[in-house]
């Protein structure tokens, strides 16, 4: 028998039982359309997440490294643990520099430095790194460019909200609400970082010492800005660079970091220590100060690592804090979140894969039913000549022409239906705990639902396999038949 | 040794069915020739063994014991790969309850075998149409079984048989559900067909009068050949398809007997080959 005269034959006698034939493909469409709807759904949301993870530029290849500090703590675990202090220096970095897989490794400090520009004034924190390693950490510039190595000392980069940080210290409404905390985008721009004169004053203690703190309760803070910049030290600085702000920035005050080479940092924290020594020794001798600046080696609050790839992350992120250091990742935090979102998802699809297994064995019921109904026919059409194996191709065709179709229409189901939760907002797939938060959303959510063209294909030729499957056995009841019970029975 | 014109060789055959535990000896000790181009009518009550000889004949059982020969061939050895091709290609049936497909038109049913054997679209429907008016159908190619009367659907049964050229046709109480007038006019089709072809023609019957035109009648009790004998007086087909015998009279002249003859026996050294292998 010829595969056409097969799949007529079998088109036909599905044609002839209607009802049935639409009852069990209803199984197979609500089976394959759920099992198609409930993946897209996991597929939607890793989107979202990948997508979210870019908008806050937030590197899935970054590992955050603390020292340890020195002590008891509470396992997590209930017991107590001692923990041995463990300090980050330059030679840390190098053994994390040599760990395979490690991209760049860089300390990174951040200190309180004041720019003043014409009238305005801004204390905020600086960021200093590496430059070879600020390059690597995936900023997209607004401006200019990154750090280099050749670059000289108090050179910056200034980040698109940096110049909101300037304010007139004069002006006492100002120092209520900080124009570093407005969010909105229209605010007057009051320093030219390019062009405008920006120098940092790295001895506060000198600035503010020419306060007279004994004039209390005077409302412009009792001392003359302009005789402080004037006995305090400063340098001028280069800006080379304006790094754009991350679209969703999970940290208050985003978009507004500025960077410098650690050493340049280092070198000002140095001489603002020793400022500050001094002014300290002329007045009460403290002996706080002699002790920070006296000490033996640099050491850091924070090493920044990147990996060459996010699936290493984890891995090089549990060698570090097996090496005694406290890490932080990304990744970590995301893959946590998203870990928690499968479960829900697991069970969605669970659901689905059982609906598509009622389906199969729905498929095989109705064969057999067929199979039973058509004893005589199958009967006859041996005695006339049909071979088992044409009676075996008709009965799987048959089950897998019901699973095909049940396919077609179950992707075109799951197609409608998907369509309908990305175009309008269906507020009980977040209250399962679908998809990404929404205050981590940027602007665009994206869909919900994701089905790309493979996962079509994948599906049908699941549903078709289903059909195959449930076909099997009343198929081969069908070659089992004799033929003479067959045609007896007048 | 082979002697052509012998095509069944029937020696010591025996069936024994099991009914759990129960043996029912449904053929007791059969041996029997039958030669190509004859009627025979196994003649015999119900349980005298006609229907099951009928069934090892056209290979869709297996006897207990004995050997039956087709041209030669064992039947008994044959595997159920090479009983197909023996069922597609040198036997036809002709049911009781004509046992047409519901699904399928007239013409489809009567294609159903050339299908089987993977006989392209075109050329099947040819020969299946031809068939058709050979029984008198020419016009009703296109009706479902259930738009035709009982004598019309045996009619579409017997073109179904009779579409591959076989060497032998088996009629099992082929005019069993038929009215009288029906009866006499389907067994003169029947046999005016097959003598006309020079095919074989078994026909399984407890009717006396129906046995009348058989070339010989084995009759048949209790699983043991009763009587064999020749009827010389044999009813000779009066009626041949009489709505369209000028139709019948067209393919006679197309198809020459003779060459049909050929084509059998240059067919059937052919096909003994394929069965035997």
């Amino acid at each position: 028998m010829s595969i056409f005269d097969t799949v007529g034959m079998c088109l036909r006698n599905l044609y002839k039982r209607k009802l049935r034939t639409f009852l069990t493909l209803l199984g197979v469409i609500i089976g394959t359309g759920s099992i198609i709807l409930m993946i897209s759904l996991g597929l939607g949301t890793n989107a979202q997440f990948a997508r979210m993870a870019e908008d806050m530029n937030l590197n899935m290849t970054e590992i955050e490294v603390a020292p340890q500090w020195g002590g008891t703590m509470w396992s997590p675990d209930g017991g107590m643990v001692e923990m041995h202090q463990r300090d980050l220096t330059d030679e840390s970095v190098e053994r994390f520099l040599r760990i395979p897989g490690v991209r760049t490794a860089t300390p990174m400090m951040s200190s309180s430095i004041m720019f003043r520009s014409g009238p305005y004034t801004m204390i905020t924190q600086v960021v200093g790194v590496r430059p070879d390693a600020l390059a690597l950490m995936g900023h997209n510039m607004e401006y200019g460019r990154l750090l280099t190595d050749d670059d000289a000392e108090f050179t910056f980069v200034f980040s698109t909200r940096s110049e909101r940080g300037f304010f007139d210290a004069s002006d006492r409404t100002v120092w209520n609400s900080p124009r570093q905390w407005d969010p909105s985008d229209d605010l007057p721009t009051l320093v030219d970082i390019f062009n405008d004169d920006i120098r940092i004053y790295y001895d506060a203690s000198s600035f503010w010492n020419t306060r007279d703190w004994g004039h209390g309760g005077n409302d412009d803070f009792g001392f003359d800005l302009d005789e402080g910049f004037v006995a305090a030290r400063s340098f001028d600085i280069n800006i080379v660079g304006v790094i754009a702000a991350p679209v969703v920035d999970l940290r208050w005050g985003g978009g507004q970091t500025i960077y410098t080479d650690i050493e340049t940092l280092q070198a000002l924290v140095a001489m603002q220590s020793e400022s500050e020594r001094r002014a300290a020794e002329e007045s009460e001798h403290d002996p706080r100060f002699s002790a920070v600046i006296g000490g033996p080696r640099q050491t850091y609050q924070d090493v920044r690592v990147r990996t060459t790839s996010m699936d290493n992350t984890a891995d090089i992120a549990e060698v570090i804090r097996e090496m005694g250091y406290q890490v932080w990742f990304p990744g970590d935090w995301i893959n946590n979140m998203r870990d928690s979102q499968r479960g829900m998802e697991t069970l969605l699809f669970a659901i689905a894969a059982i609906s598509l297994f009622v389906a199969a064995i729905n498929i095989a019921n109705t064969m057999i039913t067929s199979v039973t109904e058509r004893t005589r026919e199958i009967g006859v059409m041996k005695v006339i000549g049909a071979s088992i194996a044409d009676i075996r191709k008709l009965f799987l065709l048959e089950a897998a022409v019901i699973g095909l179709l049940g396919g077609i229409f179950g992707v075109i189901l799951a197609l409608i239906i998907s369509y309908v939760m990305n175009t309008f907002d269906i507020p009980f797939l977040a209250d399962l705990g679908m998809g990404v938060p929404d205050w981590m959303i940027g602007e665009e959510r994206g869909a919900m639902s994701v089905i790309p063209w493979w996962l079509c294909l994948v599906a049908l030729g699941v549903a078709i396999g289903v059909g195959l499957v449930s076909g099997f056995f009343p198929a081969f009841r069908a070659t089992r038949l004799s033929a003479l019970a067959a045609i007896r029975g007048d | 040794m082979t002697n052509l014109s012998i095509i069944f060789e029937l020696q010591n055959v025996r069936k024994i069915y099991k009914m759990g535990t129960e043996r029912v000896v449904a053929l007791e000790d059969i041996s029997l020739t039958f030669e190509q181009g004859k009627t025979y009518c196994l003649l015999g009550t119900s349980g005298s063994g006609k229907s099951t000889l009928l069934n090892l004949l056209a290979g869709l059982e297996k006897p207990t014991s004995g050997s039956i020969k087709f041209k030669g061939r064992p039947l008994e050895n044959l595997s159920e790969k090479q009983l197909t091709l023996y069922r597609q290609g040198y036997i036809g049936f002709v049911f009781q309850s004509y046992n047409l497909l519901p699904t399928l038109t007239a013409l489809e049913n009567v294609t159903l075998p050339l299908i089987f054997r993977k006989i392209g679209s075109w050329k099947r429907k040819k020969a299946a149409l031809k068939m058709l008016r050979a029984v008198g159908l020419g016009n009703r190619w296109q009706h479902k079984p259930h738009e035709l009367s009982g004598g019309q659907q045996q009619r579409v049964s017997l073109a179904r048989a009779f579409v591959n050229e076989p060497q032998v046709i088996f009629a099992d109480e082929p005019t069993g559900n038929l009215d009288t007038r029906t009866t006499y006019e389907m067994m003169d089709l029947i046999t005016g067909m097959a003598r006309t072809r020079g095919q074989t023609l078994i026909i399984v019957t407890h009717d006396n009068e129906i046995s009348e035109y058989a070339d010989q009648i084995i009759q048949m009790r209790d699983g043991l050949v009763e009587s064999v004998k020749e009827n010389a007086a044999r009813q000779t087909p009066v009626i041949q398809a009489d709505s369209e015998k000028n139709e019948e009279g067209i393919t006679k002249n197309e198809e020459n007997p003779d060459n049909i003859t050929d084509n059998v026996v240059a067919d059937s050294s052919n096909a003994a080959e394929s069965v035997g292998d």
